[in-house]
């Protein structure tokens, strides 16, 4: 009887992680708010195929559980030996087949929507970010939309700016970012655009976004964005690039609007193009 | 029961039980340096005169110790001196005198007993106080240790594995610099130290923190500043007696001293920047800064001017050979046609790398001070540190360099709408 034991712990164990992934959305463990306007299609995507697999999870968990409790340590019983079974083998064939087709169809509208180059809509600002271990550098033309925008991501320009780790665009802007990477591959990923991307060394990767909310209010008189700190949008690296992988963290700044963001911009750009030394204190340390 | 299987049967519940805690042992919280550790003293030699030639090829990865090794062999040139010749009884005070006055790495201090007012002063003004201090060391341990090293060597574990190399902060010595000239013993001032921090520096393995809080950042500061004054003195204290010079009074009375004199340095240079002379032309005209390009291209260009850059930058920096810093390692004269700048792409700083130079890695400074000796340069309300700051920011876009320059750097085979598309 005592070989039981190992039934139930299996059990318990299993129901345990269950049970912590199942209140997840309640909190706080979940897919963090979605502000893209392709977000839903990904999210759709996400939920079909988690679906699928908690109900298959699920169903050949129990029946192992079940079978470890049931049958365990009856002495002398033997196992059976089953050489076949052609029906279940046409069933747990088939079935997943027909699973796996339907997802390969269902995902179709939403990769065309995000990957296709051909198909990504005009762009309203385009720029171009690098990754390197372990930082992103952003790169923004003069104006939010060059004339050639791929020849402007291929060949720096005299009057472009870069900055480390800031991703500044609109709500409502149609963005077009041209990856790059200096080194290694690395992956750009902006979880509440639902945007993933890898960076491979010697290609240059279009990817779009479009906004739904916004985060930011350029303060003109201060210079500094303000964040809305309950909406901290952060940018990773989804791909292990080496002992800084961790610290590649960028921020997302979505300005309300297109002027809020060219005010940015023009400042951002005296910034880079000064000719006098920076003013010595900055407000945070005239505080202290 | 069969003892025998009772005890497997623990193993059994051992393996399935410990990986389920494994979790709990890593935490995310950063963690200071052990109390226990102290900081060690100096193993690696102390260049002390690199080698003037020049080389075509670097120094391999991992290769970084054993090129140190070999800059004081004849055919090389360089001058070292070997710290572990240092007799035990003054290594031993040493090695007192520096955990007294700058603590361990979990209780880092700069910590003089009887120190006069002026230093006090200087302690403060460079924010060495012990909590900023703590709380940088425990940030340099999670973010900076493992490429600049505990001491700030340079020689963490991914240290010799990045070209170029890590700073080394015991020498003193940084590259990228906005102090006055006139300062004796520059050193950063704390917002040069600040810049490189939330930028990273182009074109090198040091990335941005920018994205650091304003206090997380000054807390690195005064930890890099630290760390720098404990080496300087460290190999300055080793100095004399390893070349048999020998110390006037004791190892500690010299520590002291040494220390004394870089602090009033640090203070100094951090109290006094170069600041530009207004900027002459007509911002966004493009006949001024055609003009001032075509200036700051003579200048360049001139071989025996007082900025003469062509000299080091040979073909402007496309065919420059390796020369040794006053690290000992191998660095290059930048190619200028990249458009990549370490020390920052602004032209405030651009203007001061050529003002104020590059001094440790040999770079020297533009020099048109003198206003009635340079009359040429200054004619016409010209300014030629001006002129070869709009120079350098031009070369990398062909386009916007007066066409002779641009045949001239560029050769003339590109068609113009090539150019037109740069």
């Amino acid at each position: 009887m005592q070989h039981k034991g190992w039934g139930i712990f299996f059990g318990v164990v299993l129901l345990v992680s269950f049970l912590s992934i199942a209140v997840g959305p309640w909190v706080g463990w979940w897919l963090p708010a979605n502000v893209s306007t392709f977000g839903p299609d990904v999210d759709y995507l996400y939920y079909v195929i988690l679906g699928f697999t908690t109900f298959f999870f699920i169903l050949t968990e129990v029946l192992l559980v079940w079978a470890m409790y049931r049958f365990v340590g009856r002495p002398g019983a033997k196992s059976q030996y089953i050489e076949g079974h052609h029906r279940l083998e046409m069933l747990w064939t088939i079935v997943p087949g027909g699973i796996l087709l339907y997802i390969a169809i269902a995902q179709i509208s939403a990769w065309e929507k995000i990957k296709y180059q051909a198909k990504m809509p005009d762009p309203d600002l385009v720029m171009q970010i690098t990754a390197r271990q372990w930082d992103w550098t952003m790169r923004y033309a003069d104006t939010p939309k060059p004339t050639d925008p791929r020849a402007w991501a291929e060949i720096p320009n005299s009057d472009d700016i870069y900055l480390p780790d800031e991703l500044h665009c609109w709500k409502g802007a149609n963005v077009r970012i041209y990856l790059k990477t200096q080194d290694v591959l690395h992956s750009l990923f902006l979880p509440q655009l639902r945007l993933k991307q890898d960076a491979l060394p010697g290609k240059t990767i279009p990817v779009w976004f479009n906004a739904t909310d916004f985060n930011t209010r350029f303060n003109a008189s201060t210079g500094a964005c303000e964040t809305d700190k309950s909406k901290e949008w952060e940018i990773a690296c989804a791909e292990l690039c080496g002992g800084g992988h961790y610290r590649m963290r960028g921020l997302l700044y979505v300005h309300e609007t297109k002027d809020d963001y060219l005010n940015w911009l023009k400042h951002a750009q005296q910034a880079a193009r000064s000719r006098q030394p920076e003013k010595k204190t900055t407000p945070v340390a005239a505080k202290d | 029961m069969n003892p025998a299987v009772s005890f497997a049967r623990k193993v059994r519940v051992f393996a399935l039980v410990v990986p389920c805690l494994l979790p709990w042992l890593s935490g995310c919280e950063l963690d200071p340096y052990p109390a226990e550790l102290t900081y060690p003293l100096r193993s690696d030699p102390i260049v002390t005169s690199p080698p003037g030639s020049t080389r075509w090829d670097t120094t391999a990865p991992g290769q970084f110790e054993i090129h140190i090794a070999h800059l004081s062999d004849p055919e090389i040139g360089g001058k070292t001196l070997d710290p572990a010749k240092l007799p035990d009884k003054e290594r031993s005070q040493l090695a007192a005198a520096l955990n007294e006055i700058f603590g361990t790495p979990a209780a880092p201090t700069v910590y003089l007993k009887d120190a006069d007012q002026q230093l006090t002063d200087a302690l403060t003004e460079l924010k060495l106080d012990k909590e900023t201090l703590a709380k940088g060391s425990i940030l340099y341990r999670r973010h900076c240790m493992h490429c600049h090293g505990v001491t700030g060597d340079g020689r963490g574990p991914t240290g010799p594995w990045v070209n170029p190399t890590p700073r080394d902060y015991r020498q003193g010595l940084f590259k990228f610099m906005s102090t006055d000239v006139h300062v004796t013993n520059r050193k950063p001032r704390r917002a040069d130290l600040r810049r490189t921090l939330e930028r990273g520096i182009e074109g090198t393995s040091m990335p941005s923190f920018g994205l650091f809080e304003e206090a997380e950042k000054e807390a690195l500061v005064s930890y890099v500043i630290h760390l720098s004054l404990r080496g300087e003195c460290e190999r300055y204290t080793m100095e004399p007696i390893l070349d048999g010079s020998g110390l006037e009074g004791s190892v500690r009375d010299k520590v002291v001293e040494l220390l004394g004199d870089f602090l009033q340095a640090w203070a100094k240079s951090d109290a006094k920047g170069i600041e530009p002379g207004a900027y002459p032309y007509k911002e966004g005209d493009p006949d001024h800064l055609q003009a001032s390009i075509r200036r700051g291209f003579k200048l360049f260009t001139d071989p025996r001017g007082s900025a003469s850059c062509i000299n080091c930058h040979v073909d402007f920096g496309r065919q420059a050979p390796f020369r040794y810093d006053k690290w000992g390692t191998l660095v290059r004269p930048a190619n200028l046609t990249t458009g990549v700048y370490r020390g920052g792409r602004r032209p405030i700083d651009i203007y001061w790398r050529i003002r104020g130079g590059i001094d440790p890695s040999q770079m020297p400074r533009a020099d048109f001070d003198d206003q009635t000796a340079n009359k040429e340069q200054w004619r016409d309300h010209a300014d030629p540190y001006w002129d070869l700051v709009n120079f350098v920011q031009a070369l990398p876009y062909p386009q916007m360099l007066p066409e002779d320059i641009r045949n001239s750097i560029y050769g003339s085979r590109r068609t113009k709408t090539e150019h037109a598309q740069r």
